[in-house]
């Protein structure tokens, strides 16, 4: 954290706007792609950099430092971000059923055609429909956890469960995303 | 020691949610297993693959500010003393602009510092403001046109919601004039005059940054309850009876 920084942050958090601009001028961005990620939706992403950065202005006294304010942004990002995902698909999920036989049946619905397998671009459309198919507990556990790098006891908290739901929501959604990549796999 | 399955694979790969000797189990295993190594490795590549299908095309260049758009809608007013350390505060590309007023605020002061430590005529309550030479009558001509444009604005925002935004446009030319003058006032020895424009200039600042077009309550409270819409007019007739004379005869 800069010098420059940390005195915007000072500045803000007295109540100067004008520092304030600063800090989302120098941080709006990197919040984006998470907020991407977890809602799959660009313009819900904005609402979700939005009111993350409305929540730190208001949560700014309680900055203190101890990690940096990028790594504290970013937690508050994904909170905006899951309580628009949780405003739009309901409180709580229920947890997908984790039987072999739905197992099963979801990874057929990603099975392409023949046809399909003809070229590597329909690699990105076979993702992409596997996206649509992960619910959203399972993209944002997958999320936080392979891209995002948050630990399992981070992700149970962020989305109010427990670590072995989230661990069942990482295991179905890379079931999912293993199925959609399957046409494509070079057994050794 | 357990089979391993794909899901152990998953969380080892993570180094996350497994106990630590299940963990090294895994990773003996793997050392010692050429099946579960290549199992492990195609994994990997697929979870790779997977996460390249959450790549993120970059905002336009307009986000930062259509973000500051929405994010200043949800903060709550700016504290008047923040708004005035900001602006009293230098900033980069103004400094020239503040040495500049300074400089003119200096020659000003002068000048109405000549006229200062003249003795007062017999017949005077106050001595005239500035000698009545053809640039004091200028300088004092804006200095009532400030304080006349001052009441206006004053009067607009104690009295109306300011709908079309003409006081705080007011205000905004106000600034930064305000505070030449009162450095004037002050080197003229007018002290009461100079008080006067110090005590304007917060409420002249708070007025040119209200964004949202409409003087709170607090500050037309401030308005009525210092009178300052009616000091504005009676210091802006001051100025003019003091130059009146010499304005006519020109």
């Amino acid at each position: 954290m800069s010098e420059g920084e940390r005195q915007w942050i000072a500045a803000a958090s007295r109540g100067d706007q004008h520092a304030f601009r600063r800090l989302v001028e120098l941080h709006a961005r990197s919040l984006y792609p998470v907020c991407v990620r977890i809602l799959g939706d660009p313009a819900l992403a904005e609402d979700a950099v939005q009111e993350a950065l409305v929540n730190a202005h208001r949560a700014l006294a309680r900055f203190d430092g101890r990690s940096s304010f990028a790594t504290w942004l970013h937690r508050i990002a994904v909170n905006a971000a899951l309580g628009i995902r949780r405003a739009r698909h309901g409180e709580r999920e229920a947890p997908a059923s984790t039987d072999g036989a739905s197992s099963l049946e979801t990874l057929a619905d990603f099975a392409p055609e023949p046809a399909e397998l003809a070229s590597g671009a329909q690699l990105g459309s076979s993702l992409a429909s596997a996206l649509e198919a992960l619910t959203p507990l399972e993209r944002t556990a997958f999320v936080l956890r392979h891209l995002e790098q948050y630990p399992l006891e981070e992700i149970a908290h962020a989305l109010e469960s427990n670590v072995n739901a989230c661990k069942q929501a990482i295991f179905r959604a890379v079931r999912k995303l293993r199925a959609a990549l399957a046409p494509w796999r070079v057994e050794a | 020691m357990n089979p391993v399955s794909d899901e152990d694979l998953v969380l080892y790969h993570y180094r996350d949610g497994l106990p630590r000797e299940r963990l090294a189990e895994i990773e003996d295993a793997l050392f010692a297993d050429d099946a579960l190594r290549r199992r492990y490795e195609r994994l990997r590549a697929e979870l790779n693959a997977a996460g390249g299908a959450f790549a993120v095309t970059a905002p336009d260049a307009a986000f930062e500010a259509r973000i500051w758009r929405g994010v200043r809608r949800g903060l709550p007013r700016e504290p008047l003393g923040a708004r005035v350390a900001r602006w009293l505060a230098p900033r980069e590309g103004g400094r020239l602009a503040l040495a500049l007023m300074v400089v003119a605020a200096l020659a000003l002061g002068w000048m109405l510092g000549r006229s200062g430590q003249a003795p007062a005529p017999a017949v005077a309550t106050q001595a005239p403001l500035l000698e009545r030479d053809a640039g004091e009558r200028v300088l004092a001509s804006y200095l009532a046109q400030h304080l006349e444009t001052t009441e206006r604005a004053l009067m607009i925002a104690a009295n109306s919601d300011d709908a079309d935004g003409t006081a705080r446009e007011l205000a905004q030319q106000l600034v930064a004039s305000n505070r030449l003058y009162a450095s004037a006032a002050q080197r003229a020895n007018r002290p009461q005059l100079a008080a006067f424009l110090r005590e304007l200039e917060p409420v002249l600042i708070e007025l040119a940054h209200d964004d949202a077009g409409v003087a709170p309550g607090e500050l037309r409270e401030t308005i009525r309850d210092r009178d300052l819409t009616f000091k504005a007019r009676a210091a802006a007739a001051l100025a003019r009876q003091d130059f009146a004379p010499a304005t006519q005869s020109l």
